[in-house]
Formats: C-alpha cells, sequence, structure tokens
C-alpha cells in the first residue's frame, strides 16, 4: 500500500484532527437536539392544572351547540321538517335531499344523518373529557362538582337526543385511547339508564341557586331535575313507541310527577309573563335570553374584540330565503301548522301564532317588511318564516359585518319551563289528577292568551296540541309524535311507518366504518 | 469505451503563432465521414468546421493548443494538439451508458458501475423546453416518474415516482447540489446542470428519512478548472392560451334544462320564459385570457487553475389564463469551488429567487363553472349585477357569485423570497481519503397580502368593511453533513470507494398572520400601502395570530462500492435516522441495501458478438423510511373552541368571553416509522455500436405501516381531525422501459427514444383505528365519500354507484331494482349485491385514478444547421371523476356536453341521465361521474437553427441558435374538462377534478447566445 510510504505534513494532521474532532464534539451535542417535544401548542400536561383548565373545557362544551351541524338541515331534517310542523322551505332544487324528510324515503346513507351522528359525538367527547380529566385535578372541590355535574348535564342531553333519534346507540364513556375506538350499541333502556345515571349526578352535585349575572346561562341542579322530567316522561310513554309495548325500564307516570312536582314547588322558574299580551313573543327577544323561563339554552352572543365567540347558524339556517340580510329559509312552517294554528287563532285567541310565524309582506314589529323568494319548496301560499328566531334591527349589536351574521346573538331555548309544566299536566291526566293537570296547562295557555281550559273539557290531546303550538319550532313536535303514538296517524300518511320509523337509521358511513361492529336498526 | 485517435508523426515547426492542423472526422462505427462537426480551440474562439467529405482544416495560435470536436449525438472529443499537424478523429455515437458520471446520492459514479435504476437527464434537455418550471420539463422523458402539472403560474407540478407509495404525503424527496430541500420553486431550468431521479431503493436508502417516495437529485451548473470565461444567453418570449376551453349551455340551453328540470318533478307552472332572458354570457371568456410569457437568462462561467465559478441570474414572466392572474421570479446563482492548498478545497453553492405573484381569486373558475348564462357581468348603469337575481328570478343556487365581480374586487400579493446556500470543505488526506463538510442554509419567506374593499354585489357577494389580511412565514431547514470517503483501486481490478457520513438537520417553520377590518377608504389599493394599522374607522377591529414547528433529524451512514474491474459490481449501504417526529421510543430507524450488477458484455465470451456494445444485468433490494408527517402526532395537544359569553352582556358585544379550549386529535404514542421494502432488477443494452440503447427495470416496492390520519368511527368523538396511525401497506408493483435509437446518415442525424413505465398499485393491508378500509370525500361541498381504499384496490380508488343505463319508462323502473321516487330519465344503478333492493351497500369500485401506463416519446434530429425536436408524453388507462359536474348538476350551470347527449324522453339516450340525474341526491358519486382520464399529448415541438461557426467566430461569438417552440400545442382526450391532469397533493384525492386550473400551449421565439 503506497501511501503509508508518504510522508504526512504535520500540520495537515493537525488540521485534520481539529476538523474531526470539531465535527465529532458538534455532532454529539446534535444528537440531544432530538429530545425535544411540543413546539406551539400546549401539552396535555401543561393543561389540567387550573380551575382556568377546567372551565374552559368546559365551555368547549357548551360552545359547540351552536356547531353547524346542530342547526343546520342536518338536524332541521330529522327535528323538524320531518314532523308536521314544517316543511323544506327554500327554492326548488336547494339541498333537495331534504324532500326526502317529507316522505320518508331517506336511506342509512344520507350524509344529514352521519354529519348528525357525528356532531353529537364530538360533544359528548368534550364532556368526556372534562369528566376524565377534572376528578384528578387539585381545585376546589365545590367547583369541581359543579364543572362535573354541567359536563354531565350536556352529555345527558345529547344522548337523549341520540336515543330518540336513532334509538340503540353507542354509549362513550371515556376518551378513545390505544385502539378503544369501536364500542358496540347499547339497548335503548340501557341509554336511558345512563342518562339518567348522569341527570343524577347533575342534581347531586351542582348548586340549586340560580347563577350570578357572570355566569348567568350555565345550567344549575334545577335543569338536571328538569330534564329528569322529560326523560322519564319517554320512558313511561314506552308502551306508545316502543316495539314491546312496555314502559322503559319499568318508569312510570307517578315517577314522573314526582319531578315534576319537585320542580314546580322547589325550583326557581317561572312562566315569563312580564309583558302581558306580548309576553310569548318577547320571551324570545335578547333582553329576556337565560330569564327564570328558561332552563337550557344555547349561548350565542356577540363581541367586538373575539371575532371566532359563539353564533348561531341557526337563524341563518331558517330565516327569510332573501338577499341581504336574509337567511337560508329551511324549515318553514307547513300548510298543516298554518292552517290548524290560523284556526285556533281565531277560535281561541292563541296569540303565539302570531309570535311564531311570519309571512312574506307582514311588517315586523321593527318596521321590516318580510320579502325574499316568492315560493317555497314544501308549501303552497304566501312563504313564511319561524319568527321565533328573529332579532329586531334596533337591538342587533353592530358587531363587525353584515348580512345575516347581524342576528347570531339569538339564543336557541332548548328546553324551557312551560314544556315542564306540560309534561306536568300529561303525568297529572294519565294519573287521573285532571284538577292539577288543568292548572299546569292553564299557566300556559292564559299566557299565549287562550282561555283556559274547565277540568272537564281536558283531554289528552288537548295536551298534546298545547305542547305542539307552545314548542313548535323547537325541536320537539317529531319526538312528541313518536313518543305520544300519534306518529301513525299523524305522519302516516306521509310515508312513516311503524315500528321502521320510531328511530332513524344508524349512519351507513358509520355501519361500514365499523367493520361489522356497529349493526343496523332493525327493518332498515 | 473507444475513442480512438490515429496520430501522424509530429512535425517540427518553430512557427508556434502560425500552426496548421489538417485532418478527417469519421464514425468510429460506420467509418463514414462526417460533415459539420465543430472544431474549435479550447479556450478560443478560433474554429472550424468540417465539410462534406470530413475533412478540416485549423489554423491555431498555439502547437499545445487543445482541440474540442463536437457533433450533435456524438461524444465531445477533447484533442490535445501536442505538436502534431495531422489529426484524425473517429468520433463515437453519444453514449449513454459508458463512462459518463451520473450524480448520485454523496457522490457521483459511472454509470456503468451503477447497480441500481437511476434515470438521469442533463440540463440541456431540460433547457430544450419552454416551461416556467424544472420538473415540468421531466415530463414524459423519464420511465417510472409519473408527472402532473398543475396551471397555476408559479406551481410546482405533483410527482410520483414507481406509483403512490404513502397516503399522506407522496412526493419525493429534493437534494439540490448535496442538500435536502423542501421544494425547488426557486430554482429557473437554466440553473441546472444534471437531474437524476433515484427511483429503487438500493440507490435512494444511502437518503434514509423521506427517501420512500424517489430521490431527485440536482446538481446546478458549475464551472470548469481552466476554462475560457464564457457568457451565455438564453431568452424567449411566447404568448399562451388555454389549449381546450370547456363550452358550456347557452341561455336558451339553460332555460331548455330548467324548465325539464320544473316539469320532472311536477312544477311546469313556473317554466322560465326564454324571451325574458336574452343575455348569453360565456363565463370563460370573461375570466380568462391569453397572455405574454418571457424569460430571459444570463450565465458567466469560467475558471483558473485553481478555482472555478459559474454565476447567474434569471427572470421569468408567466402570466396567468385567468385575467390579472401573473407570477414573476427573479433568481440568483452563484457557485464558485477553490483550491485552499493542493489538498483542500472549499466552495458555496447559491441559489436564490424573489418571487411575486397576484393569485386569481378563491375557485373563481368554480364560480364561473356555475354562473348562469344569462346573468349579464354588469348591468347597464355599471355596476356589477347581482347573481341571484336575475329579472325577477332567483337561481336555485344562492351561493353563486358574479365571477366579474371577484375579478374586480380581488388584490392579492404573494412574495417570496427563497433558495439554498451550502458551503463546504473538502480535506484529501492520506491520498485516498476524502474528508468533506457542508453547512447549509434553506430558507424561505414569503409574504402575503389580500385586501378586499367594501363592495356589494349581492348577499353572498360582498364586504361590509374595508378588509385587510396580511401573513409572513419564515421557514428555514439548516443541514450539516459531514462524510468522509476513501477510494481506492488494487491493481487496477478491485475498485472500491468506501464512505461514511452523519448529517444532521433542522427544520423550523413559524409563521404570523394578522387581518384588520374597518380600515379607510384607500385612493390607491397598492401593496406598499397595505398595513393592518392603516386609518382607523370607528369600526376598525384587528385579530392576529402565529405558530410553527421544529423538526430535527440525524442520520448516520456508511456505503461500499466495490466492483471487480468494472465487471462484478457490489454496492452495500446502511443508513440510521432519528426523526422528531416520531416518539422517543421508536425514534430510530435501520435502513439497509444491497446492490449486486454484472456486465456481460464485458466478460471475454461476449467479445467476438460486435453486435452487442453493453450488456448488463443489476439487482437491489433496499429498506426505506419516511417520517414526512406533522410533527407532535405522538404527543397529546389541545387546541381552542368555540368561546362563549355567558351573562348579561351576552349581546352588547363587550361580555367577557370565556375561553373554550379542547383536545382536539387522539395522540398515537406508537407511531413508528413508515418503511418502503424494494426489490428491482434492471438490464441494460447497448446493440449496433451503442446506436440502439435501453435499459427495463422490474420493480416490487411495498410499504409497511404507511402513516396517515383515518376516519375513526363518530361515537368515539374523533371525526374531525382523525387519528394517526401505520394502518396500511401498499404495493407497487411494475415494468419500466426505456429504447434509444441513434444515427447518423450524412448530414443527417436523429435519435428516437421510447419510454414506458406499467405500474399497478394495490392495498395489501388496512387497519385504520378499528375500520377495513379509508374513505375520503370532499367535505366542503358534503360529498363523500369519493374515493374508499381498502385491501386489494389501488390507493383512493373511486367508489360510489356503479350507473348501468337511463330509466327509459316507468315500466322499466317497476321491473328493475331503483331508489326510492325514481323517475325516467334517473340513472340505473347496477343492484350489486343482488338483493333486489338499491342501497349504500350496492356502492362499489368505480374506477382507477391512478394511471396503469404512462409513456413518453421523443424524437429529435439535426441537418447541417437545422435541430428539430418533438417530444410526446401520456398517461392511460386512469379515471377522473368531475366533480365539477356533480356540484353543478345539483342546481347550478350544465356544460354543451351534457346539454347535447342528456335524457330527455323515451329513447333518447342510455348514459347519460335527464336533469334530474338521480333519485335522492343527484350528488351521490356514481359511475356517471367518472371519466376516462387518458390523454395523448404533444407536448413540445421545436425547430432550431444554429449559425454555422464561421460566421459566428466573425460576430466574436461562441454559439448562436435560434428557435421556435411550440409547448403542448395539442392534447388528446375525451374527459370533459379543462385539462385531463388533475394534480393533488393528496393521493386519496387524486384524480377529482374540483376547479382545475386549464391548461395553457405558449408559443414561443428564442435565442441561444455565448460569448
Amino acid at each position: 500500500m503506497l501511501h503509508f510510504k508518504n510522508r504526512i505534513d504535520m500540520k495537515r494532521a493537525y488540521k485534520i484532527a481539529a476538523l474531526i474532532f470539531l465535527i465529532c464534539t458538534v455532532s454529539v451535542s446534535c444528537t440531544k437536539d432530538l429530545n425535544f417535544g411540543d413546539y406551539n401548542k400546549l401539552p396535555q400536561a401543561k393543561f389540567w392544572q387550573t380551575k382556568d383548565d377546567a372551565m374552559a373545557a368546559l365551555v368547549a362544551c357548551y360552545g359547540d351547540l351552536s356547531g353547524w351541524s346542530f342547526v343546520d338541515p342536518s338536524t332541521l331534517g330529522p327535528e323538524q321538517m320531518a314532523s308536521d310542523n314544517t316543511a323544506k322551505g327554500s327554492t326548488v332544487g336547494s339541498q333537495s335531499d331534504l324532500l326526502a324528510f317529507q316522505d320518508f324515503s331517506f336511506t342509512p346513507s344520507l350524509s344529514r344523518f352521519n354529519n348528525l351522528w357525528i356532531s353529537r359525538y364530538s360533544l359528548i367527547n368534550k364532556c368526556n373529557q372534562v369528566l376524565k380529566y377534572v376528578p384528578g385535578m387539585n381545585i376546589d372541590q365545590t367547583d369541581k362538582n359543579e364543572i362535573l355535574g354541567e359536563a354531565r348535564f350536556i352529555r345527558a342531553w345529547e344522548y337523549f337526543e341520540l336515543v330518540r333519534l336513532f334509538g340503540p346507540v353507542v354509549v362513550y364513556d371515556g376518551i378513545p385511547a390505544n385502539g378503544a375506538y369501536d364500542i358496540p350499541k347499547s339497548s335503548v333502556a340501557d341509554v336511558y339508564k345512563f342518562i339518567l345515571s348522569d341527570l343524577d349526578f347533575g342534581w347531586k352535585n351542582m348548586r340549586k341557586q340560580p347563577w350570578g349575572p357572570q355566569w348567568k346561562g350555565r345550567v344549575t341542579a334545577w335543569a338536571a331535575r328538569a330534564l329528569e322530567a322529560k326523560v322519564l316522561m319517554y320512558m313511561a310513554s314506552g308502551p306508545n313507541f316502543m316495539q314491546d309495548g312496555k314502559a322503559i325500564d319499568g318508569k312510570t307516570w307517578n315517577d314522573v310527577e314526582q319531578v315534576t312536582n319537585d320542580v314546580i314547588q322547589n325550583g326557581p322558574y317561572h312562566l315569563m309573563t312580564a309583558r302581558g299580551d306580548s309576553s310569548f313573543f318577547y320571551l324570545f327577544r335578547l333582553q329576556y335570553e337565560n330569564c327564570d323561563e328558561s332552563i337550557f339554552e344555547v349561548q350565542n352572543g356577540s363581541s367586538t374584540t373575539v371575532s371566532a365567540v359563539n353564533r348561531s347558524p341557526y337563524v341563518l339556517n331558517t330565516w327569510i330565503k332573501a338577499g341581504r340580510d336574509g337567511g337560508f329559509g329551511y324549515s318553514v312552517p307547513s300548510d298543516n301548522l298554518v292552517a290548524a294554528w290560523k284556526k285556533r287563532y281565531q277560535d281561541q285567541h292563541d296569540l303565539r301564532y302570531k309570535y311564531s310565524v311570519i309571512f312574506k309582506g307582514d311588517t315586523l314589529v321593527d318596521g321590516l317588511v318580510v320579502d325574499g323568494a316568492s315560493s317555497l319548496e314544501g308549501i303552497t301560499g304566501t312563504p313564511r318564516y319561524n319568527y321565533k328566531v328573529y332579532i329586531p334591527k334596533n337591538e342587533q349589536t353592530n358587531i363587525k359585518g353584515g348580512g345575516w351574521i347581524h342576528m347570531v346573538e339569538q339564543n336557541e331555548r332548548l328546553y324551557r319551563y312551560s314544556d315542564l309544566l306540560l309534561i306536568d299536566a300529561e303525568a297529572k291526566f294519565r294519573l287521573g289528577d285532571k284538577a292539577g293537570a288543568a292548572v299546569s296547562i292553564n299557566k300556559v295557555r292564559v299566557r299565549a292568551g287562550e282561555p283556559p281550559l274547565a277540568p272537564s273539557d281536558l283531554t289528552l290531546q288537548k295536551i298534546w296540541d298545547e305542547r305542539r303550538f307552545e314548542l313548535a319550532f323547537e325541536n320537539d313536535r317529531y319526538f312528541d309524535l313518536i313518543r305520544t303514538g300519534q306518529a301513525k296517524t299523524v305522519l302516516g300518511p306521509r310515508g312513516w311507518t311503524f315500528p321502521k320509523n320510531v328511530f332513524y337509521p344508524i349512519p351507513q358511513n358509520q355501519i361500514d366504518l365499523s367493520n361489522g361492529k356497529l349493526t343496523q336498526n332493525p327493518n332498515w | 469505451m473507444p475513442i480512438v485517435v490515429t496520430q501522424s508523426p509530429a512535425k517540427k515547426i518553430s512557427d508556434v503563432n502560425k500552426w496548421n492542423v489538417t485532418g478527417t472526422v469519421i464514425d468510429s462505427g460506420t467509418k463514414e465521414p462526417l460533415p459539420g462537426v465543430d472544431i474549435v480551440v479550447k479556450g478560443t474562439t478560433v474554429g472550424t468546421a468540417t465539410d462534406q467529405s470530413g475533412h478540416y482544416s485549423l489554423s491555431v495560435p498555439a502547437r499545445d493548443d487543445t482541440l474540442l470536436f463536437t457533433y450533435i449525438g456524438y461524444e465531445k472529443m477533447v484533442v490535445p494538439i501536442n505538436g502534431r499537424s495531422t489529426i484524425d478523429v473517429k468520433m463515437s455515437i453519444h453514449n449513454v451508458s459508458g463512462q459518463q458520471l451520473v450524480v448520485i446520492g454523496y457522490g457521483t459514479q459511472k454509470k456503468i458501475d451503477l447497480t441500481s435504476s437511476i434515470a438521469s437527464i442533463s440540463g440541456s434537455k431540460i433547457q430544450n423546453v419552454t416551461v416556467p418550471n424544472a420538473l415540468s420539463a421531466l415530463q414524459g422523458r423519464l420511465s417510472g416518474v409519473q408527472i402532473t402539472n398543475n396551471g397555476t403560474p408559479g406551481s410546482q407540478p405533483s410527482i410520483r415516482i414507481r406509483g403512490t407509495g404513502s397516503i399522506y404525503n407522496s412526493n419525493p424527496l429534493y437534494v439540490v447540489d448535496g442538500m435536502i430541500v423542501d421544494n425547488i420553486d426557486y430554482l429557473s431550468p437554466d440553473d441546472i446542470q444534471s437531474v437524476s431521479v433515484l427511483k429503487d431503493a438500493s440507490a435512494s436508502a444511502i437518503y434514509g428519512v423521506r427517501a420512500a417516495n424517489g430521490v431527485i437529485l440536482i446538481t446546478t451548473k458549475k464551472g470548469t478548472r481552466n476554462g475560457k470565461m464564457r457568457v451565455t444567453v438564453n431568452a424567449y418570449d411566447g404568448y399562451q392560451t388555454p389549449s381546450h376551453l370547456l363550452k358550456m349551455v347557452n341561455s336558451p340551453q339553460y332555460i331548455t334544462l330548467y324548465n325539464e328540470r320544473l316539469n320532472y318533478t311536477g312544477m311546469s307552472n313556473q317554466d322560465l320564459n326564454p324571451a325574458n332572458f336574452t343575455t348569453n354570457t360565456d363565463w370563460f371568456n370573461q375570466v380568462l385570457t391569453g397572455s405574454f410569457t418571457n424569460n430571459e437568462d444570463i450565465s458567466i462561467e469560467g475558471g483558473t487553475q485553481k478555482s472555478s465559478f459559474n454565476i447567474g441570474v434569471n427572470h421569468l414572466l408567466s402570466n396567468g389564463l385567468i385575467k390579472n392572474n401573473n407570477y414573476e421570479k427573479l433568481g440568483l446563482r452563484v457557485n464558485y469551488d477553490f483550491d485552499i492548498s493542493q489538498h483542500v478545497k472549499a466552495g458555496m453553492n447559491l441559489v436564490a429567487a424573489l418571487s411575486k405573484s397576484n393569485p386569481a381569486p378563491n375557485n373563481l373558475l368554480l364560480y364561473s363553472y356555475r354562473a348562469i348564462p344569462f346573468l349579464s357581468p354588469k348591468n347597464p348603469d355599471g355596476t356589477f349585477s347581482d347573481p341571484s337575481s336575475i329579472n325577477g328570478f332567483t337561481p336555485p343556487d344562492g351561493t353563486s357569485k358574479n365571477p366579474d365581480a371577484m375579478l374586480y374586487y380581488n388584490h392579492q400579493w404573494n412574495n417570496k423570497l427563497e433558495g439554498m446556500a451550502n458551503f463546504y470543505v473538502e480535506i484529501n488526506f492520506l491520498k485516498n481519503f476524502d474528508l468533506k463538510s457542508t453547512l447549509g442554509l434553506n430558507p424561505t419567506f414569503a409574504k402575503s397580502i389580500n385586501f378586499t374593499p367594501q363592495y356589494t354585489v349581492s348577499a353572498n357577494q360582498e364586504n361590509s368593511l374595508n378588509t385587510l389580511s396580511k401573513g409572513t412565514s419564515d421557514n428555514l431547514n439548516t443541514s450539516w453533513d459531514n462524510i468522509l470517503t476513501y477510494t481506492n483501486s488494487i491493481n487496477n481490478k478491485h475498485n472500491f470507494t468506501v464512505m461514511a457520513g452523519y448529517t444532521y438537520r433542522v427544520q423550523t417553520t413559524d409563521y404570523l398572520s394578522g387581518s384588520a377590518r374597518g380600515l379607510v377608504d384607500l385612493p390607491v389599493i397598492n401593496q406598499s400601502y397595505l398595513f393592518l394599522t392603516l386609518g382607523k374607522t370607528p369600526d376598525y377591529s384587528v385579530d392576529a395570530s402565529d405558530g410553527g414547528s421544529k423538526k430535527v433529524q440525524i442520520g448516520f451512514m456508511g456505503r461500499v462500492n466495490y466492483n471487480y474491474m468494472h465487471r462484478y459490481l457490489l454496492n452495500v449501504t446502511m443508513r440510521a435516522d432519528g426523526s422528531s417526529n416520531f416518539p422517543k421510543n421508536n425514534r430510530w430507524g435501520y435502513f439497509p441495501s444491497v446492490g449486486v450488477g454484472w456486465v456481460i458484455s464485458d466478460e471475454n465470451f461476449m467479445q467476438n458478438i460486435p453486435l452487442i456494445s453493453l450488456l448488463k444485468i443489476r439487482a437491489g433490494w433496499g429498506s426505506l423510511g419516511n417520517d414526512n408527517i406533522p410533527p407532535n402526532l405522538y404527543q397529546l395537544t389541545t387546541s381552542n373552541a368555540n368561546p362563549v359569553i355567558f351573562g348579561p352582556d351576552q349581546n352588547t358585544g363587550n361580555g367577557p368571553v370565556s375561553p373554550a379550549v379542547t383536545i382536539t386529535k387522539s395522540f398515537n404514542p406508537n407511531l413508528k416509522w413508515e418503511v418502503v421494502n424494494e426489490t428491482n432488477i434492471g438490464l441494460d443494452f447497448g446493440f449496433f455500436s451503442n446506436r440502439l440503447t435501453g435499459s427495463l427495470d422490474w420493480y416490487h416496492k411495498m410499504t409497511n405501516d404507511a402513516i396517515f390520519a383515518t376516519t375513526a368511527l363518530g361515537s368515539s368523538g374523533l371525526n374531525t381531525s382523525g387519528v394517526w396511525g401505520n394502518y396500511a401497506n401498499i404495493l407497487n408493483q411494475g415494468v419500466e422501459a426505456t429504447i434509444g435509437w441513434k444515427n447518423v446518415v450524412g448530414n443527417l442525424q436523429y435519435n428516437v427514444s421510447v419510454n414506458g413505465t406499467f405500474n399497478s398499485n394495490k392495498v395489501t393491508k388496512i387497519n385504520s383505528a378499528g375500520a377495513s378500509y379509508y374513505d375520503q370525500g370532499d367535505g366542503n361541498d358534503n360529498i363523500t365519500p369519493l374515493t374508499r381504499t381498502k385491501v386489494g384496490s389501488p390507493v383512493g380508488e373511486f367508489f360510489g354507484y356503479k350507473a348501468i343505463g337511463v330509466f327509459q319508462n316507468q315500466q322499466q323502473i317497476d321491473n328493475t331494482p331503483h331508489l326510492q321516487n325514481t323517475v325516467p330519465g334517473d340513472l340505473i344503478f347496477a343492484d350489486v349485491n343482488g338483493d333486489g333492493k338499491i342501497d349504500a351497500s350496492d356502492r362499489t369500485a368505480i374506477g382507477n385514478p391512478n394511471p396503469p401506463f404512462i409513456y413518453g416519446f421523443n424524437l429529435g434530429f439535426s441537418y447541417k444547421a437545422i435541430d428539430f425536436n418533438v417530444l410526446c408524453q401520456g398517461v392511460y388507462g386512469n379515471k377522473i371523476v368531475n366533480e365539477n359536474r356533480i356540484l353543478m348538476f345539483t342546481t347550478r350551470n350544465y356544460d354543451e356536453n351534457f346539454y347535447k347527449n342528456r335524457w330527455h324522453g323515451q329513447g333518447t339516450s342510455n348514459t347519460y341521465p335527464s336533469v334530474l340525474i338521480t333519485a335522492g341526491d343527484p350528488r351521490t358519486p356514481n359511475s356517471f361521474y367518472v371519466e376516462d382520464g387518458s390523454y395523448f399529448r404533444i407536448k413540445s415541438i421545436q425547430l432550431g437553427y444554429t449559425v454555422p461557426q464561421r460566421i459566428v467566430s466573425k460576430l466574436n461569438l461562441g454559439r448562436l441558435r435560434f428557435y421556435a417552440n411550440a409547448e403542448n400545442p395539442l392534447t388528446s382526450f375525451k374527459y370533459n374538462g379543462f385539462s385531463p391532469e388533475v394534480a393533488s397533493n393528496n393521493p386519496l384525492m387524486s384524480g377529482i377534478n374540483k376547479g382545475v386550473y386549464p391548461l395553457s400551449s405558449i408559443y414561443s421565439l428564442g435565442i441561444n447566445v455565448t460569448f
């Protein structure tokens, strides 16, 4: 090997040695660089630390309720358009897949179901995060219980919606980790029991007194108690819609009445009657958001400093189908509802008609003349819209932006005391206490301008009808038709069948994804 | 290789200033004289050319000068005069498989010694094509490399080397002058000396990290030692027009279709009357335009005994087909090498470019597609017309926009300064050792500005306050490579190179963006005046956000190249890579490879077969890694959710905002490297004195544990962000062939080359968060799923109902499985599972977006001073989803092809449905929306004229050539869209056309000058 005989210049050898030394030392120090962590986001370890962290996780649950899929046609279709209260609306051909809710021709692959399913579980996951991490946090026990109770309430609210929509659904309690993505469905009874356990926790751990001004809008123990009443009513109504003809988990109307009595006698709720004959109108305006009648509502607002604050796409989706200041005009009052209500307005002076439905050409309280599309799909005659979502111009905050977003502050009312009164009326009626039932229903009727009913005139149908008009467009009617067994007669002619349509189909996407783990509801 | 120089006895002549050399130049194979061979005295402009009989005579300045013989299609020859007066030369046809050096990872190697599949192309071929970016110039030239152009000015095409191997990101790795970079936007085709594409694992394994999808090595132009100072100017000016315009329906046709729709849905009383809608706007004509484009490049190169340099400056102006959409770039290149001492070399390479562009309005082409023909751009009073109310007609699509107004109110600027620079020191010691240390920087500084003035066209197209968004991003890659090489040869038989190295790379990204609403009106809208804090109205508000990421990669590598007499070849590499993108327990990946080769033609028993000039077989196996995934996937992170205002100030605008934070993604603590194992067997051959050359490769490329985010079951609550993990195995298998023929017949030299690649792409395993396949769709427009990736099928295979005809009448509907509410004119869907009804379980595979066959064809010839080249390329057998149609057919607009072919009564069509398309949602993915994506294109035609040397010499120039070029003059395809090239960076959504930019034909005139 020739090169070994070469004489190496010592100076050059030093240079080489120095370079190699430099490379080696720097290399060693660089290798440590592999051990760095997250660069730009808050790592988990630093998140679940303070009460503010726990609150931020809880606020995410509240905030999710005005997510797009909660108020767009994914929800409006199955929960409103499928009922006899609203029709598709908007212009011919626009989102025509929604027509399937008019004639019940939808299939499991309708993407609306998937949106609905995904958005609800996404919110449930946010609740589950709170329930998983907050118990171990080192924060004040009262605060902790409060936060856990609220997360449980919102989770119960969502499972109550899911079980009414889809029947047996997946009960996901916990957060996905290490491949636990695919949990099978639970029976309807088990879902209901799960809901009751959440509400029971909420009732026992949340505050009973209303929140002060800073936190107005958060739920209290009484909300959990009130929701328990509604859940129990569905369970007790099992014979009307469950295929086995039995009450769910053996719940009875006595169970319902026990809770409604408690809420009415000891709870903080009152009907809003401060504006006389116009009370029902003002109930849905901004100044009466989170009033004493409110049990649960979506907290929408406006901010001049934060642009991403919660806004209501509900208004956009349902408001006048028109250009400026307009909405999409979906889920509009149906021919059937308008005819029945108009008659009721004439016969019984039901003012709610005037305060719930507006027609093209009407002049609104602030002088706005309703204009927009000349015809809407799914209805005949003059275009009309849900008035409950409107914010008069003089009440709209001058937030930045134009068009429909002027009206985004509207809180969607999810659960009102008048609903609870009607639950109470139905429970008492079924238990034979007609006088007690009349007391409750008449509170609602009188506020609406209707004459009170004598106990002897009271029928179950009248209580149900009262629910229809009192709670119109508040996502109650379709479920109520099924619960009461009226669906067969009211929706049957449009294509609704028993028992197939008692529950919507599990979204095909989810069945496909599950690799056999999720099974389709019967008859789909 | 037999380069033969016949020597005549030297004459002793004392007059060194006037030395005459004469001789004949013949073809080494045919022994025929070569006319028109350029002969230049090296380092001067003194030169001549051979005559018809191959003779030349040249008076040279000095008897120790060197002559350069160049002839198109032949190997260049460098012949020192050495005092001779007669020099006869035998020139050989340019030999692709000979001694030519090929750039490989961390080094170069003689092509004959390669054991792996490397395709390379010289810069001169790239520069023969008038395309604005270097990658487009490779299209059709290399087997196994699929390039899909994107027509947007300044954009880069998408590249797949040997099929789609990764699901998250299948882009190859780029290495410029030895430095790994993320993109090569800033390179001009004129900067490039050569491109090597490392296709198989045994070639790429030395790049371990991220080499899984192939490696593209680019060398920029370098100077030569002792080279004369030389200035080269290349320039062209061109005019571009859309190569295909899609014809949409005109107003009467639209009204016919609209009324048919009403008729079928029982609402014919609302028919539109054509008399009320007489306007007829061709919206594509309205927004598209022909435009000029030009490119200029000046390079200066030279060298002394101890240093060399090549510097250049280039300028490109590329105007888009959309009005006011353009891209302009100014680039610099500085390459400088020098000897510090006999054993120490140093140098630097720098390429940088400053670019600015005016992007087109977002989705302009989609909005033009959906704009109704009887909407006029403007009202008689000069204002923009409202697309949501036309002469009392409210179009069903409430979200349409006036494209002219979109253009008018669009003020966007993107500026970017990016490039790469590296500095190296190389020490040669102990004779055979070489240590090279290279420090590299690859920064990208980008700025975007978007100003939208206050305006109102319609409820869906308005902006209530002057709005300005600005964003800046700083990305920086820093790398440090140290390579020690030992080269030796024992008795000229055992030749080996051993290399060991260490490489370190840090990648940081950082962005800051802000937007302000409520700025005062501006007299002039110019990007230099646009600041977020500029004149505030009372409605003023401002928002800001920022973020960033960091990634560290460390690698150790070793390689042995050994050959015995250049006949038996062996190549072994090993690489260990650590990447911070993986959790600590899975951070290191080990990537070995081995390659062997046998040059059969070098064996004694082959020497008597004169027909065969080269025959070589190669085989290689290797393992490659891919860490090209978002950072921090293995760590649980939180992000902001919808905040809420509680309390009485909820609606005043001043309430306290409660922040909301949530965990939006599932982290995967078990994430590990995605690894590709690839086997390659190849054959290189040359026949008839290498006139016919070619190579054939077979490959089997298996991606294991491909990383992507999957949709978990909705009930887990992880719908939107997905769950990342190692979920799939993907097999790409294929054959690549390249064959070329070169010859000279008298004054005519010509060459033909053809390449083709068959690739089959198949998923062999998938297990994504419990699911047995992976769906992807267009979530923005609620069209899901469009593709389903499952075992046994290609990645991103289209999924939906299979349309097998059109219902002609009610009787047929009654007798055929159908969707509820089906009416005549609706598509018939196949009852795939045969259960007598049509439902979701009848959806099936309806097309493969990955082309099974791609090909290219090049023909070049030169006759005396004229040269001519045609390059053609195409893809065959892939499918495209015409999502434009899916979106339009709901309610919006129709193309003329649909109008002409649609069903409009019994017997009118059994392939095209009526305007209703199908019962249920017309957007339901089905095979009617799937179209043939095959195309054949004449990519470029170039005709050049090189001014003869003797004239050029008088002008004191070295070379002067004029050319005319047509780029994309012809593309033949059946697809109903602008272009069959539908690029996507998401392999799961490739071949889905949603507002793809039209492709252009460019006709240009150019000049190449050297002096």
